[in-house]
């Protein structure tokens, strides 16, 4: 890459992630499975990329990858320029400040003995000293910015209906004012008409702040509400990708159009 | 005579914050052969109404009204008369396989059990027949696989179990709980057309639960929507589905981002949502339970049960402000 054009927001090349599975025999080595079989991505700061895929096609491992939670078996994650698994210790946690997540359980993913605020001011605390006061105006601030009122600030998480607690993780990860959010199924355990809040609160964000999500989901209409590149994901490898409207209206792999096909969508193949 | 008939049935749950109805005047007729739809969103009392017509409501839940399968009284009925009913007459499809089955019993002894238990075959007979039920699930090799353990299944093989468990018997009526919640939707379709093929089949009677409007619709005949405990519309799946009137319903129809919305529409373009959220079912209005998130309200709304309005014979919806509901041509739900 020459000089002058920068570094995408996040580049993976030919990542490749294999887990070694419980031995079945004495005499053999154990089986591994091969969750990324050489996934090659580019993400553009401003444009959203949606991952979707079946269970187990390696979506999830490759949020893991991506959030340097996980060291690839070969391959390069990229984070403006920088391999994120060539940095040290203290270098990665510094980088964390641009990158941050939010899970598929809203239920599972706040620790349910802290107050709101501890949990949302966090990464931040974590990355540089603030005082208490510091840290709860800024994690007020953060809240205001999912819908939120000071209010939450003193309450725990079992004090919040399951739409709230997605807003809460969401303000967690907005904290550090990240460029990149990876979203791992973060709506898909939430009520239609709630998810379309967070949607709605995440396309805002976008827009707002600049956030550019990796948006990783098995509903492929939830994806293209929200991102302007899609990759499709099968058995660990990405099959196809590219703009949300040319993926969907000219899929070219099978599995595309079989994804395609079993949305359901307005009452064209209603039974009567 | 309907194959099965509810009628006024109610669940109320006695917690330590007060009775909580769960359920209320829930009324539909099956026969030989119908497909039903239950709708709504989490807390809006439908799995309470599959456990209710399972006789499976937890303890402290109070069942009253009508039940009626071939005009047997099921509602009050001890709980020895019940296990004859549950498994053999009744079968449901719970929503996660991964615990519905039992992980230390091969799936073998599993589905062979009720049919040991209420057709009294003897271990071989109901081997063979568990064998030719899992062949009719799709599932490869059964004769192999027939001493498999759950975890040594797919997700969407596990569910073909299930659904083989809950069709050993011969049911007249199953009832599948968001029967294809946990599975990708490429498996979704083929587990839906499985079911809809095996009630075809068989002309069971078929109760299908989700919180997914156009799942069910491209599954099911007619459809109950449901809200706060209540049925708020009812009526063919194509019309409720096509022409929804209540303004839930609506709501509900256009918070779900839709591929071909997607291909007019620019990407800022905003979800339309429903104000406000599910409401308290301890603190229920006594009038619609819909009133205060709906664009609609008026004072009445809260205080006065709505009426039924009755748009076509098989399209009915309750709502107070229906006249002015139906000339709205715009999305009915508040932007946020």
């Amino acid at each position: 890459m020459d000089a002058d054009t920068p570094p995408f927001l996040l580049e993976t090349r030919d990542l490749r992630q294999s887990y070694r599975m419980p031995r079945e025999s004495l005499l053999r080595p154990p089986p591994e499975v091969q969750a990324l079989k050489g996934v090659s991505l580019q993400v553009t700061a401003g444009r959203s990329m949606g991952i979707v895929g079946e269970s187990g096609s390696g979506k999830s491992t490759l949020a893991r990858l991506v959030m340097a939670l996980e060291r690839p078996s070969s391959g390069q994650v990229l984070l403006e320029g920088r391999d994120l698994n060539q940095l040290g210790a203290a270098e990665l946690r510094a980088a964390r400040r641009d990158f941050q997540m939010v899970f598929q359980d809203p239920y599972g993913s706040l620790d349910p003995r802290r107050r709101i605020w501890r949990t949302v001011a966090e990464p931040a605390a974590t990355l540089e000293a603030a005082s208490r006061t510091q840290q709860r105006e800024r994690a007020a601030a953060m809240l205001q910015a999912v819908g939120l009122g000071r209010d939450a600030l003193d309450k725990y998480p079992h004090e919040f209906s399951g739409g709230q607690r997605q807003r809460i993780a969401i303000a967690r990860a907005l904290i550090t004012r990240p460029k990149l959010i990876v979203a791992d199924e973060a709506v898909s355990a939430l009520d239609v008409s709630v998810q379309a809040q967070v949607l709605n609160l995440m396309a805002d964000l976008r827009d707002e702040h600049g956030v550019t999500f990796l948006f990783i989901s098995h509903d492929l209409a939830v994806v293209s509400h929200l991102c302007a590149d899609v990759a499709v994901m099968k058995g660990g490898l990405i099959v196809e990708q590219g703009p949300v409207r040319q993926v969907l209206t000219e899929p070219r792999h099978d599995y595309t159009r079989a994804l395609l096909a079993s949305v359901p969508e307005m009452p064209a193949a209603l039974p009567n | 005579m309907p194959l099965l008939e509810a009628r006024a049935l109610r669940v109320d749950l006695r917690t330590h914050r007060g009775t909580a109805p769960a359920v209320r005047d829930m009324a539909f007729s099956l026969e030989r052969g119908d497909t039903l739809g239950l709708i709504g969103e989490s807390g809006c009392g439908k799995s309470m109404t599959a456990l209710a017509l399972m006789g499976l409501a937890p303890e402290n839940a109070r069942v009253t009204g009508s039940l009626r399968l071939n005009g047997q009284e099921l509602v009050g009925l001890p709980d020895r008369d019940w296990r004859r009913i549950r498994g053999a007459r009744m079968a449901m499809i719970f929503q996660e396989p991964m615990t519905a089955l039992n992980p230390v019993h091969r799936v073998g002894a599993q589905i062979a059990e009720p049919l040991r238990l209420h057709r009294g075959l003897s271990g071989r007979a109901a081997r063979a027949k568990a064998i030719a039920l899992l062949e009719r699930v799709g599932i490869p090799e059964p004769a192999l696989r027939i001493d498999s353990f759950p975890h040594q299944f797919s997700g969407g093989q596990r569910q073909r179990i299930m659904i083989a468990m809950a069709l050993a018997c011969e049911p007249e009526v199953l009832i599948a709980d968001e029967p294809t919640t946990a599975l990708d939707v490429t498996v979704q379709q083929q587990i839906l057309g499985l079911i809809r093929e095996l009630v075809a089949e068989r002309g069971m009677a078929l109760v299908l639960i989700s919180h997914d409007l156009g799942l069910v619709a491209q599954n099911v005949q007619r459809m109950l929507v449901m809200y706060g405990g209540a049925v708020v519309e009812h009526g063919s799946a194509a019309q409720v589905f096509g022409q929804p009137a209540h303004p839930y319903t609506r709501g509900l129809l256009a918070a779900r981002p839709s591929l071909a919305h997607r291909l007019h529409a620019h990407r800022s373009q905003r979800l339309p949502t429903i104000a406000g959220s599910v409401p308290d079912l301890f603190a229920l209005p006594p009038g619609c339970p819909f009133a205060g998130r709906c664009a609609f309200t008026e004072s009445a709304c809260a205080s006065q049960a709505p009426p039924e309005i009755v748009l076509s014979p098989h399209h009915v919806f309750s709502c107070r402000r229906a006249e002015v509901v139906m000339n709205a041509t715009t999305t009915i739900a508040a932007v946020d």
